[in-house]
């Protein structure tokens, strides 16, 4: 008897296992894949330190690869709309480090340093040998165009949705007004009275308000916000690169030097109704790309904001697209 | 429905003081206080407060304080707090020229938001004290709060509840909902200054730093999530000595 108890222990562990398994654990914000081992996902070295990264792809590896980062407030959810890319490239999304569903990281490593290096780190995984077209949205982008300053032989395509201004000047005007008024912003500034961003979760999770904070107005009608779907937000990723640009307060920084050097072909977007939107991008950032083959353009997308994938995809595929050149 | 002021948000304290102390002769008191929680963030409070000033330089003067904090918003009364609590002052000497007292209070605190995450009732507490040093109708002190909440029941927005679907992951995921436990824990502490003005009223002034221990973020990062380091108080304190 005894040789059958040990059996009838182990089924028994294993349907409690298996109940514990199924049951739904209730969360303030989705798992990350540091957190769940079924999240498609990439192991990386950046800088020296391992970075599990949460990764989507689509399409034929053996096509040209295409980059597209998540701004930040965000995660690949809403750009798998780029899957209609598929057809000849092959598409590659991921959330950078601290944001989206990947792997979470001090401050110390969530720098402008590390953004770039992790998207070198990716290249040597997705194409190794050939340049990748590279897409970034909002803070993404900024990443993106530091990166084609580092590594112009690495990128053949560079598409820059929306970036802020690559130098403080150019923010000096009403691009960073903010209303710090909305019924948004004083909602969470009570809760966030109260404190609770001792943990990533917490964090994330009041860091989700800002969707809907409306503190800054980058949209067509700010009393109809377009949709913005996400899994989850990193909150210590944004705090951190919006505090790297101020110095005793004001905007101070400069991510101009390599850029003038970039001979791929550059696509600026700007859409109709943002502060940083397609005359924003024609006065300040165009012209920092003086070396870009052929001569760097900007797109206005007309009837959008910044959120210019749920606002009006159809022709911003289509811009882009035509510009990569492929059907 | 129109928003209420053209700042969309008026946030209404009324801080109901309800006695009797423990003085024979309570005199009620009128405050109205504009006062920033977080930077921008305005409230004006109304304090109604039955305590013994009676015995102003005398061992103590002590009295329930009851005060309701709500916000009007375009939506309606979105957010309320409730607060029960309990005040002593205690005079710690009295050096002739000048009075050394020390203000304590502590008291329970509950209440309710309803936002873009969803709706939050908060059970928490509250403890602070105050040494102050009072002459010739001015006063000098040193606030130090503590604000706790222990319980947290909370039902997620149908927004909140969209970011769990399409999960990409194979695991069982379901948003928080019900009775939780955040880890909240805000520490004040600042200067204040008071001082009558033509035996109408007194003048209340005071701010400082705040802070969340253990927070991800530091110093002015947390801003833009509403989580500001400092902290300020103006307000106006009217008193009515009619004793009963």
């Amino acid at each position: 008897m005894k040789d059958l108890l040990l059996p009838r222990w182990v089924l028994l562990l294993g349907i409690f296992l298996g109940c514990a398994t199924l049951t739904e654990k209730p969360r303030l914000v989705p798992p990350t894949v540091t957190e769940d081992s079924s999240l498609p996902a990439q192991n990386l070295m950046v800088k020296g330190q391992p970075l599990r990264v949460h990764v989507k792809t689509f399409g034929n590896p053996a096509n040209p690869v295409f980059f597209v980062m998540p701004g930040s407030l965000s995660d690949l959810r809403v750009y798998q709309i780029f899957a209609s890319f598929q057809t000849s490239l092959f598409v590659v999304l991921w959330d950078q480090a601290g944001q989206g569903l990947s792997e979470r990281v001090p401050a110390s490593r969530l720098d402008f340093d590390h953004m770039v290096e992790e998207i070198r780190a990716m290249k040597q995984v997705y194409s190794p040998s050939q340049p990748v077209r590279l897409l970034g949205h909002s803070w993404s982008a900024v990443f993106a165009g530091l990166y084609a300053a580092r590594y112009p032989a690495d990128v053949s395509h560079l598409i820059l949705l929306e970036p802020i201004g690559f130098y403080s000047e150019a923010m000096k005007g009403d691009q960073a007004q903010i209303n710090l008024f909305t019924v948004g912003y004083l909602d969470m500034a009570w809760s966030g009275g109260k404190g609770a961003a001792v943990d990533h979760d917490s964090l994330d999770f009041q860091t989700l308000s800002m969707l809907r904070s409306k503190v800054r107005n980058f949209f067509k009608d700010i009393d109809n916000l377009p949709e913005w779907p996400v899994w989850r937000v990193g909150g210590l990723a944004l705090m951190t690169w919006e505090a790297l640009l101020l110095k005793n307060g004001v905007w101070d920084y400069d991510f101009r030097p390599g850029l003038n050097q970039f001979g791929g072909a550059v696509l600026l977007v700007g859409s109709e109704y943002s502060p940083i939107g397609a005359s924003f991008q024609t006065q300040w950032n165009k012209p920092l790309f003086p070396a870009a083959t052929p001569p760097a353009q900007v797109y206005k997308l007309e009837d959008s904001g910044h959120r210019m994938l749920t606002e009006n995809w159809a022709d911003l595929e289509t811009a882009i697209k035509t510009f990569l050149g492929v059907p | 429905m129109k928003p209420l002021l053209s700042a969309h948000t008026l946030f209404l304290v009324c801080l109901l003081g309800i006695g009797p102390g423990l003085s024979a002769q309570p005199d009620w008191s009128l405050q109205v206080m504009l006062s920033a929680r977080s930077w921008l963030s305005l409230e004006i409070d109304a304090e109604l407060k039955l305590i013994d000033t009676t015995r102003y330089s005398g061992s103590f003067r002590s009295g329930l304080v009851v005060p309701v904090f709500l916000i009007v918003q375009d939506q309606g009364w979105d957010t309320w707090e409730f607060n029960l609590g309990w005040r002593q002052i205690l005079t710690g000497a009295d050096l002739g020229w000048t009075v050394w007292n020390l203000d304590a209070e502590a008291g329970l605190q509950i209440s309710h938001q309803s936002q873009n995450l969803g709706q939050f009732f908060n059970l928490g507490g509250y403890f602070r004290v105050a040494p102050e040093l009072r002459w010739d109708g001015i006063s000098l002190s040193l606030p130090l709060v503590w604000k706790t909440q222990w319980l947290t029941n909370y039902t997620p927005s149908a927004w909140v509840r969209s970011t769990f679907e399409d999960y990409p992951g194979s695991a069982a995921i379901s948003p928080s909902e019900g009775w939780l436990v955040f880890n909240a824990n805000l520490l004040q502490a600042g200067l204040g200054f008071s001082a009558s003005l033509a035996d109408i009223g007194h003048l209340l002034i005071e701010g400082g730093w705040q802070g969340t221990p253990g927070s991800l973020l530091g110093g002015f990062d947390g801003m833009a999530i509403g989580e500001w380091p400092f902290w300020g108080r103006l307000g106006w304190r009217q008193s009515f000595s009619k004793g009963f």
